[in-house]
């Protein structure tokens, strides 16, 4: 097995819910992801799958158990270290974009250069432009997501993925809010990705999206309950 | 992140929210600009009373008469007590650095009469050339005994009482007791109408020292005086004259045993003056400001509203931009500039609205005094950049919680907020 990008180790996490009430949202999770993997996670609604994605990106702490990157634990980073994890080692691509709608494409794909980079800003402009070019956007740089569609969002929410050129690729549910055809060509650019080497999780519920992976860890109740094709 | 960052986004928030923006500005607009408003009127108040001091009577100027120890400093008030002998304006005179030298008294129980009826008025037995110590609103200085120049009060008494605007060559009986029984008068003419001056009573009639009366002191014939005028070779030398006349008149002077020891001498100079008339306008301004502090400490509250529901309405962009590898600092830093940036263009906007209200004020101002005056435009550097100064304070004071706020936000509690 390859070396380990990204790994789950015996992760749990618990809300409290109310007084007495705790809500187990991880029980105990281990997942593997060696660098250049391709793996979906698929599970129903309330499975974990997405706490679980939130959680290997550093965007949260997990109760019990630990997150390693290259075989690193998390455990005991302070909050500015784990920005910059989130910043320089992971690009996140969600279901509803989250673009800032007051930006213009290219301010969104930059935004990430902005924290904690010590590039000039023209050096990231490019970077971005170059970016915005490779998903096919080049001429909306200058448009605000409201003039974009559902898929040119997507476009510019994986070119700021890229930016800070992560190795890993976390997505969560990226092809939920589009049409089959445009889901395609966002599954596409994930392809590619893959190709150059980067390590892609995508969380899914639709099986013709973790058809394309290399395997699907499936999760129910907060367990994962197996993995399917190849390991 | 660079502060070229963090004005991208900042600019992009502005401009979306234009009509927010602008209201929240508009708090420290008008704090900033009562502030500056009032500070621009005292100042072109100040320099319009010591401009006309200045024409008055120039800062060469000393003043030397008596008063009650411990009275309050003001313009000279007549004491009744004439103190000065003739020896006593000669050895003035010839102290080093004095240029000239005059000296007044009121002549007791003086009465005026205008074409047989009574007039209202102080005569004011005027050493010989006395009245050249004061600019002269029309006419001339008196250049002999039975000529006459009038305050400016007194010649407005005149123009009403002969329906004309022109007083000059005006002929009144002065009557005056006499010391051996009776009255005596005599006719004078007017030659001059004195400007305003605070240094001379108000109404008066300032004539030649025949009308002195006779008096002896210490065996010789003198006039005695209430008042001295004393002007420098320059206003620099203000000081130097002072300390000579006030260490003969506490040594040698005949007026140091007139007074008596109940009273002490007061010496008077522009400076003096002036300085009680900045003390005043200081306390005025200071006042009127504080009103302006608490129009820009309401100022400072909409901002931190605003600020907050800023701050709420981007909670989902805080949680893209905290996934993205924003740390807790850069967010307060994007909300902070924000802030600053709002109060400080609200400062500057303030500055101008400040200016066009001085305007109006030194309008007004003038407008209700009284002579009508022309208070000038007088530009308040110093509390411009203090207005630049109070807008990034307040914008930090009233964006620090807001952004605290924001920084706190957990990522993925702001992922999931609709």
């Amino acid at each position: 097995m390859a070396e380990s990008a990204l790994e789950a180790r015996g992760v749990w996490k618990t809300y409290h819910t109310g007084e007495e009430a705790e809500l187990h949202a991880l029980q105990g999770v281990d997942v593997r992801l060696a660098r250049g993997d391709y793996v979906a996670l698929m599970g129903p609604s309330g499975s974990g799958k997405t706490t679980l994605l939130h959680l290997l990106g550093a965007l949260d702490e997990p109760t019990k158990g630990e997150i390693l990157y290259g075989g690193k634990s998390l455990a005991g980073l302070s909050a500015k270290e784990l920005a910059r994890i989130r910043g320089r080692h992971v690009g996140f691509v969600f279901q509803s974009f989250n673009l800032v709608p007051r930006l213009s494409a290219l301010e969104n794909v930059m935004l990430p250069t902005s924290f904690g980079s010590g590039k000039p800003r023209a050096e990231r402009k490019a970077r971005a432009e170059a970016l915005l070019a490779r998903v096919g956007l080049a001429d909306r740089a200058k448009h605000t997501p409201a003039e974009l569609s559902g898929g040119q969002k997507q476009r510019v929410a994986i070119a700021r993925a890229l930016v800070n050129d992560p190795a890993v690729l976390l997505a969560d549910e990226p092809t939920g809010n589009l049409d089959s055809k445009t889901g395609q060509e966002i599954l596409a650019i994930f392809d590619e990705l893959r190709a150059e080497g980067r390590t892609v999780l995508v969380v899914t519920h639709d099986a013709g999206v973790a058809q394309r992976a290399d395997r699907t860890v499936h999760m129910k109740d907060g367990h994962v309950v197996g993995t399917s094709g190849v390991l | 992140m660079d502060l070229r960052d963090a004005f991208a986004l900042t600019g992009a928030s502005i401009r979306t929210h234009k009509l927010r923006s602008v209201l929240a500005a508009i708090g420290v607009v008008l704090g900033i600009g009562s502030v500056i408003g009032i500070v621009t009127m005292g100042a072109g108040f100040q320099e319009s009373i010591l401009g006309s001091f200045t024409e008055q009577f120039s800062a060469d100027l000393l003043s030397v008469g008596v008063e009650q120890p411990g009275q309050e400093r003001g313009p000279p008030t007549s004491t009744s007590v004439f103190a000065f002998t003739d020896r006593d304006l000669a050895a003035l005179e010839s102290l080093p650095h004095v240029k000239e030298l005059t000296a007044t008294t009121p002549v007791p129980q003086a009465t005026l009469t205008l074409e047989g009826k009574d007039f209202p008025g102080v005569v004011v037995n005027a050493r010989h050339g006395s009245s050249e110590f004061s600019s002269l609103e029309s006419g001339r200085a008196a250049t002999s005994e039975f000529e006459a120049v009038a305050s400016n009060t007194t010649a407005a008494h005149l123009r009403a009482a002969l329906n004309r605007t022109d007083v000059l060559g005006t002929t009144l009986t002065v009557t005056w007791p006499n010391p051996a029984g009776g009255v005596q008068s005599h006719d004078v003419t007017l030659v001059g109408v004195r400007k305003a001056s605070t240094f001379f009573a108000q109404e008066t009639l300032s004539v030649g020292g025949a009308f002195a009366p006779p008096a002896t002191y210490n065996g010789t014939a003198t006039h005695l005086w209430e008042s001295v005028a004393i002007r420098a070779d320059a206003s620099a030398n203000v000081g130097a004259v002072k300390a000579a006349a006030k260490d003969y008149l506490e040594s040698q002077s005949d007026a140091k045993t007139r007074k008596g020891e109940r009273l002490v001498f007061r010496f008077d100079t522009q400076a003096d003056v002036i300085a009680l008339i900045n003390n005043a306008i200081a306390q005025f301004t200071g006042f009127i400001g504080a009103l302006g502090a608490v129009a820009l400490l309401v100022g400072l509250v909409g901002i931190a509203n605003i600020m907050l529901v800023s701050v709420q309405e981007r909670t989902r962009e805080i949680g893209v931009m905290k996934a993205t590898g924003a740390t807790r600092g850069e967010i307060l830093l994007v909300f902070l500039v924000e802030s600053v940036a709002i109060c400080v263009v609200g400062a500057i906007l303030g500055i101008g609205l400040g200016m066009l209200m001085g305007l109006g004020l030194n309008a007004v101002v003038g407008a209700f005094s009284t002579p009508r005056t022309d208070v000038p435009f007088i530009l308040v550097w110093r509390w411009y950049a203090i207005a630049v100064a109070l807008g990034v304070l307040t914008g930090l004071v009233a964006g620090l919680y807001p952004a605290w706020r924001a920084g706190k936000v957990s990522p993925v509690e702001a992922l999931r907020y609709e």
